[in-house]
């Protein structure tokens, strides 16, 4: 067996404990670490896919952007709830069952497929290099979903400065 | 690199997110497990677009990623809305619209 087949074995399996570790793990702030580290894990994924850029925009905007709003969400609101989540899990047996459902639907339409089996025997597996044909790619053939979502990325701010703005009262104006 | 484990472990990924969304009472932790499993669709996209030989996944991951951004944005804008007014951080206690 190659090495690197083992380091891509050894990356599948982080990945898949540190999403569980998310979602069962009791202290609020702990699950939110794991959850930077399958992030940077899936980085990872993405930089031996050969998307770099892409590797590049997800520790910036998730492991450094989303991670950071999410603990200072928690850190904010933490001394509301001091029981630090005793109970975290509410009807886990029916969510296990579904989400198991989902898992076994995926994996059994990916395995039956004719089109997918033919694509894991020979992926092309071509490498694009620097993000080049990347960037040509989304500022010719996808400059109208850019701009859209230059637009959509505007209504975000401005959605949740208004739903986080503390409504001053009247006499403190 | 192989497509399958890839997948899977993609898929697993989602399916954890999933349950995380079902049966996590904070809503926080709720927030945390739809990041999941917009990774794990992420990731799928990729591997995907890798296996076919084009960019396309690459580019709607990146669109994706950045949609992302902006729904955690709002979502945690809410979620500090609904503790304040309803001094509650629980999904299970802010049941106001229930019928």
């Amino acid at each position: 067996m190659k090495a690197e087949t083992i380091a891509f074995f050894i990356l599948c399996l982080g990945l898949v404990a540190s999403s569980i570790a998310v979602v069962i793990s009791k202290h609020l702030l702990r699950s939110a670490i794991f959850l930077a580290l399958s992030l940077l894990l899936t980085a990872i994924f993405y930089i031996s896919f050969g998307a770099e850029l892409l590797a590049g925009v997800q520790i910036l905007l998730y492991a450094g952007g989303v991670i950071t709003l999410i603990v200072f969400v928690i850190l904010l609101t933490e001394r509301i709830e001091m029981k630090k989540l005793e109970e975290t899990h509410r009807g886990a047996i029916p969510a296990l069952l579904a989400s198991s459902l989902v898992f076994f639907i995926l994996v059994y339409f990916t395995w039956t497929s004719p089109k997918v089996q033919s694509l894991a025997k020979s992926p092309s597996s071509s490498t694009f290099g620097i993000s080049k044909t990347l960037s040509e790619n989304l500022f010719q053939e996808w400059v109208l979903p850019f701009e859209v979502l230059s637009l959509l990325l505007l209504a975000a701010i401005i959605g949740a400065l208004v739903l986080a703005r503390r409504e001053r009262k009247e006499k403190e104006i | 690199m192989s497509l399958y484990p890839t997948l899977w472990a993609a898929f697993l990924m989602f399916s954890l997110g999933l349950f995380g969304v079902l049966s996590r009472r904070h809503l926080v932790a709720i927030i945390m497990g739809i990041e999941l499993m917009f990774n794990a669709s992420n990731l799928a996209l990729v591997t995907i677009g890798w296996a076919y030989g084009v960019i396309t996944g690459q580019i709607i991951a990146l669109f994706a990623i950045a949609i992302t951004v902006s729904e955690v944005a709002v979502g945690l804008a809410l979620f500090l809305l609904v503790e304040r007014v309803r001094k509650t951080v629980y999904a299970d206690e802010t049941n106001l619209m229930k019928g």
